[in-house]
């Protein structure tokens, strides 16, 4: 079973609901279709660049995957945008839009650094895990903030989760230039960490880390949770309605506020990864927007942990395959952000065309 | 800190300044959202308003060209993304975060190929003050209020229109009617996809003029990639928790202007605040409004909805 794009939102009448929910049928066809036009028209782009389509294509694919230090740059890559992906999606299949994993990626971050520059060296290999476990915290008490808003207030989640994604990217900020910025140094970054507080690298003469793993892990645990555990049932019942949910006696508010703190606690894994796997330090612009990517990422995978596997691989594999096309035939990596928005503007124009032609 | 009336109207005056971009995006979006379209891909908008005005502005020299071409690249824009969401029923929510992410990365690329880097603006005061005379001499809010660009101007009197318009007129009364139940008005011959459409593009004008000031009036001719750092989404708030009131939407943006200033300006007066915090200031106090107002509800019923004819 896959989800649609336009999961059950809490608020829209079952109606709706109902029409968006026939979509299901042949998703990942028109996943397909939207990747490839998006990579058509960005071969387009490339074109009208002055850059042959078939050079551009082979040096991505090389970039991307063409050595052992390409294959470990796209693994890094993906890993930031699975985690954010892997969060988006347990919160939306409760019917929580949460659009905040940026924000949570951000609290998971300081969460990691913290304990990762301040605490003694002498505890050695514990700090690894103190540092991740710290940045789940900081992610999960982000995330619980807007299903608390939600439930107590009705404030729109939707609007919540958009401001505390740019308080977030603020406050990190604040931090590294001001009460995290070591004394006499002029860069906008932290202290560099504790040697044992760093992921381990796992290929040598790659960048490739412990964090890719933890991510696949977290995707598979997720599959488990979501198919093969009582919570999991109902946070999906909860999500395809909530008004039968209801009627069937599920605490409603607890899947949600128990979803946001898994959802806030994943992406603040992937904060917490990219200090201590990629940066070693907290640095202002960490994160190149991976919030609003892995929601990208977890909608073109079908709102399905394996899913959300492939298109964050395909999304790092972009990242590496734009950062060689700058080196080699100079054209500006903005091209990442252009092939990593249009699929979803593709996916959802699709899938709207389909809801209009569905009710005729 | 020091107080004089000096620095207060200086203050006050930069505050009214800089809250030109965001005055004009939201009156942009309170007719999209009161259509009822929720429209995230604002801040994309903006950002291609703001690269199209300098386009324009390089190319002509003439300031009021480059506003006016930041306008047309915000329609141009907004058509496209009208074409997904009114036409084509696309999901709003998830087709302005996907245009925001291309936004971003297409005005990079543009800027990268297309602008001059080294392009010396011509002089810009014509289009950044316009003084009415006697007003702006008044103590304190003379040169806060009467000594702004026309543009400025221009958008307090948008805010006036488009608060009477949604009121009395018959087009506003279709608006309204639109977000509150769409299934009603197309039962009463509007054509909802048309309507959604003209608001939407609307809404591309606004937030392109609004862009186009950022990079125009408020820093010198100049582009800088993601230079909107988040005002389109804090205007998608500011619309909604002044409630869908034009007025209110002023007064919001003028109070977000003051952050804006304070980063320039709070050194001078004595303000030790840091930075980031400033930047911060309006998103934590658009939450904090936001969850004051409560569960209360007077906006458009139907926002965010994609219309589909033919239900009961």
């Amino acid at each position: 079973m896959t989800a649609t794009i336009t999961e059950t939102k809490t608020g829209w009448p079952d109606r709706i609901n109902e029409a968006a929910r026939k979509l299901t049928q042949g998703y990942a066809l028109v996943v397909i279709i939207a990747f490839a036009a998006s990579l058509a028209v960005g071969l387009l782009i490339l074109a009208a660049l002055g850059v042959s389509p078939w050079q551009a294509l082979s040096v991505m694919i090389n970039g991307a995957f063409g050595s052992r230090m390409a294959i470990g740059d796209t693994l890094v890559f993906m890993t930031p945008r699975l985690m954010t992906a892997l969060a988006a999606l347990i919160a939306i299949r409760c019917g929580f839009y949460n659009l905040g994993a940026e924000g949570q990626l951000q609290l998971g971050a300081v969460g990691a650094v913290l304990p990762a520059t301040m605490l003694p060296h002498s505890l050695g290999l514990l700090l690894l895990p103190i540092s991740l476990i710290s940045g789940a915290i900081f992610g999960a008490l982000w995330g619980l903030i807007p299903a608390v808003l939600k439930l107590w207030r009705g404030a729109n989640e939707i609007i919540v989760t958009l401001m505390m994604n740019f308080i977030g990217i603020y406050f990190v900020k604040y931090l590294v230039e001001g009460p995290l910025q070591p004394a006499g140094s002029n860069f906008n970054m932290s202290a560099k960490i504790a040697n044992a507080a760093q992921l381990p690298l796992l290929l040598p003469g790659t960048r490739l880390h412990l964090g890719a793993v933890i991510a696949v892990v977290t995707a598979a645990l997720l599959w488990f949770l979501l198919y093969h555990s009582t919570f999991g049932i109902r946070l999906r019942a909860a999500g395809l309605s909530p008004r039968a949910a209801r009627l069937q006696g599920m605490p409603l508010s607890r899947l949600i506020l128990s979803s946001m703190l898994i959802s806030g606690a994943i992406a603040g894994v992937g904060g917490a990864i990219e200090v201590l796997g990629v940066q070693y330090r907290l640095i202002e612009g960490f994160s190149s927007d991976f919030g609003f990517d892995g929601l990208a990422v977890a909608l073109l995978g079908g709102l399905e942990p394996l899913g959300a596997v492939i298109v964050a691989l395909y999304f790092g594999a972009i990242n590496s395959g734009t950062i060689a096309l700058q080196s080699v035939l100079s054209i500006p990596s903005a091209m990442a952000m252009i092939m990593s928005g249009l699929p979803i503007l593709f996916l959802a124009t699709i899938q709207g065309f389909r809801l209009v032609k569905g009710r005729k | 800190m020091s107080f004089d009336p000096i620095t207060i109207s200086l203050l006050l005056a930069a505050a009214v300044r800089l809250s030109a971009p965001m005055l004009l995006a939201s009156l942009g979006e309170l007719i999209s959202e009161r259509a009822g379209v929720l429209n995230i891909g604002l801040e994309g908008l903006m950002l291609f308003g703001a690269f199209g005005s300098v386009l324009g502005l390089q190319e002509s020299n003439v300031p009021m060209i480059g506003l006016l071409s930041g306008a047309l690249w915000g329609l141009g824009a907004a058509a496209i993304l009208a074409l997904a969401v009114a036409l084509l029923r696309a999901d709003q929510i998830v087709i302005g975060i996907g245009f925001n992410i291309l936004a971003l990365g297409a005005t990079s690329l543009l800027r990268q190929e297309v602008l001059n880097p080294s392009y010396n603006a011509p002089s810009l005061r014509a289009i950044s003050i316009y003084r009415i005379p006697v007003l702006d001499h008044w103590p304190i809010i003379g040169r806060a209020f009467f000594m702004q660009s026309p543009v400025f101007y221009g958008a307090v009197l948008l805010a006036v229109v488009l608060g009477l318009m949604l009121k009395y007129t018959r087009l506003g009364l279709i608006i309204r009617a639109v977000g509150e139940g769409a299934g009603a008005a197309d039962a009463a011959g509007v054509s909802v996809t048309a309507l959604r459409f003209g608001a939407m593009a609307f809404t591309g004008l606004c937030a392109g003029l609004g862009g186009g000031y950022l990079t125009i009036v408020a820093s010198g001719g100049v582009f800088v990639d993601n230079m909107t750092g988040g005002r389109g989404y804090l205007a998608v708030a500011v619309v909604i928790f002044s409630r869908w009131r034009p007025l209110w939407i002023l007064a919001a943006s003028i109070l977000f202007g003051c952050a804006d200033a304070l980063q320039y300006q709070g050194q001078a007066i004595g303000l030790s605040i840091p930075p980031p915090l400033l930047l911060m200031s309006p998103f934590v106090l658009a939450l904090v409004a936001w969850v004051l107002m409560g569960k209360g509800k007077t906006g458009p019923g139907e926002i965010g909805l994609p219309f589909l004819r033919g239900q009961k």
